[in-house]
């Protein structure tokens, strides 16, 4: 699913506090998103519902909880699980990683 | 310099104190860092119960750095092993240390660092975790810096001071634990060049900030061209934006103004509410690159290293986690690889008094020195490791 990115780009300026350059940024090095989640983004593209959905186990409103992560990010990085170069090691290490809130100080 | 020895910070004479005790040992701790490096110490606190936005953060905010404070997560006090609560005070004194040396850049001894955090430290260069991820945010110099500092004193005061063999080690051993997975974290997300890849957003993400100012500077000037000189629309005195810095000299101490001096309650956005959201300091007269007017594309392209330690150390540790020997081999190599390179703009400092095109000339043709002569220990020159 390739997404319209320029109504990501005012999203993340109207609704969630991107500068203009942030927000340009993060459009350009956001990827592809996999079959597995297009299904949720078009839901909140077009009304801001989160669907109650996971990724190999990760809830994605837990994971937005955690790593206070807003959904276009939990997006990217639960998307980052599905691409075919991470090894089943390689992901379930990554599964348990995100497991846990992020450290910050 | 040394570690400083605060006794009270030993696991046995940690156990008996009071949690305002323990406290006033960190702050005692603070204070003897302060010390060596001429700073003014900040004032040991609790994070605020405000400045926790979810139950998560109560497990997961170690510390905060604004202003001259340092808060720290009362949890980590109440805990009757000592090492976290210390290693976060450590944390939060090296953002100290950084603000201080971006404001007394005679201290410094390495200038791509120094550039480095005098635009990191800005709120036009830090990269926010809740807009970046996490993995850039983790990666950016002053965090990478902050941690592995924080990592070292923790090691040599416990380990070397202390001689703490009980309880040390399994603190050392869930500290390298996270440090691995933030490792494996960074190269998932940002390739094997994470620390690289996170120099270059904060670099990349300051300038493009400046050279918008900076065009919308010339906006102004080019607006009140039709102005008599002097004047501006709402009659106050109109200094042009190119004009009002000229004689302020990179890194003198009027340049950079701490803006979130004091309690949560004066800082920038006078909001307790706010607290931690703008941690960096915001530089408010003329920014690093402003005289060199370096293109943001110069500055990303090259991909360029801070300096040979930082590049081998990182590429040693993330060849080891990305598979053995032979991937720290790699890691190694790609790190001193790194190193032939250099950015102009790492010339920039005390070039105040050159024409901007000539400075960029010159920057682009000298190739400034790498400090390839530096050891690996030196770069912790703050505390003298």
């Amino acid at each position: 699913m390739v997404l319209d990115k320029e109504q990501i780009k005012k999203i993340l300026s109207s609704e969630l506090e991107y500068t203009p350059i942030e927000a340009v940024s993060f459009v350009r090095e956001f990827p592809a998103i996999h079959d597995e989640l297009s299904k949720a983004v078009q839901g909140w593209l077009e009304d801001r519902t989160i669907s109650d959905i996971n990724a190999f186990g990760l809830s994605i409103q837990e994971y937005m909880r955690t790593h206070h992560a807003h959904f276009l990010m939990a997006i990217r990085d639960l998307n980052r699980l599905y691409d075919n170069d991470l090894t089943p090691e390689r992901r379930n290490r990554l599964i348990e990683i995100l497991r846990n809130p992020d450290i910050r100080w | 310099m040394s570690i400083p020895r605060v006794d009270g910070l030993r696991i046995e004479n940690w156990r008996n104190l009071s949690i305002q005790e323990r406290l006033g040992e960190l702050q005692n701790l603070e204070n003897a860092l302060a010390i060596q490096d001429n700073r003014t110490p900040c004032e040991v606190k609790f994070i605020p119960t405000e400045a926790y936005e979810k139950p998560e953060d109560h497990q997961s905010l170690r510390g905060l750095h604004e202003g001259k404070d340092i808060f720290i997560n009362e949890n980590l006090v109440k805990d009757n092993k000592p090492y976290m609560a210390t290693e976060t005070l450590f944390h939060e004194d090296r953002h100290d240390y950084q603000e201080h040396m971006a404001k007394q850049p005679e201290s410094a001894k390495d200038s791509v660092e120094l550039q480095d955090f005098r635009k990191n430290i800005t709120p036009e260069g830090y990269l926010d975790p809740k807009k970046e991820g996490y993995p850039l945010y983790r990666w950016q110099p002053i965090e990478k810096d902050a941690n592995e500092v924080a990592r070292q004193c923790t090691e040599e005061l416990y380990s070397k001071e202390f001689g703490d063999k009980t309880q040390y080690p399994e603190h050392r051993q869930q500290m390298e634990h996270e440090l691995s997975d933030d490792i494996f974290r960074g190269q998932v997300y940002q390739g094997n060049n994470y620390v690289e890849q996170a120099r270059n957003k904060m670099i990349e993400r300051y300038n493009e900030s400046q050279s918008k100012s900076q065009g919308d500077s010339l906006d102004n000037n080019k607006f009140n061209q039709d102005e008599p000189q002097g004047s501006s629309p709402n009659g106050k005195q109109h200094i042009p934006a190119n004009e009002k810095t000229e004689e302020k000299i990179i890194g003198s101490d009027e340049e950079i103004t701490n803006k979130g001096k004091g309690s949560p309650e004066e800082s920038t956005s006078g909001k307790v509410a706010d607290f931690g959201k703008d941690k960096r300091q915001e530089v408010v007269e003329k920014p690093v690159n402003q005289l060199v007017e370096m293109p943001s594309e110069n500055l990303t392209s090259s991909a360029p290293p801070s300096n040979e330690s930082f590049a081998k150390s990182t590429g040693e540790i993330a060849g080891e986690a990305a598979g053995g020997p032979a991937g720290a081999a790699a890691g190694k190599a790609s790190g001193e690889a790194a190193n032939e390179t250099q950015e102009a703009v790492d010339d920039s400092i005390g070039q105040s008094t050159k024409s901007p095109p000539k400075a960029i000339e010159e920057a682009s043709e000298e190739a400034p020195s790498t400090d390839a002569s530096r050891s690996d220990e030196e770069q912790y020159y703050g505390y003298g490791l």
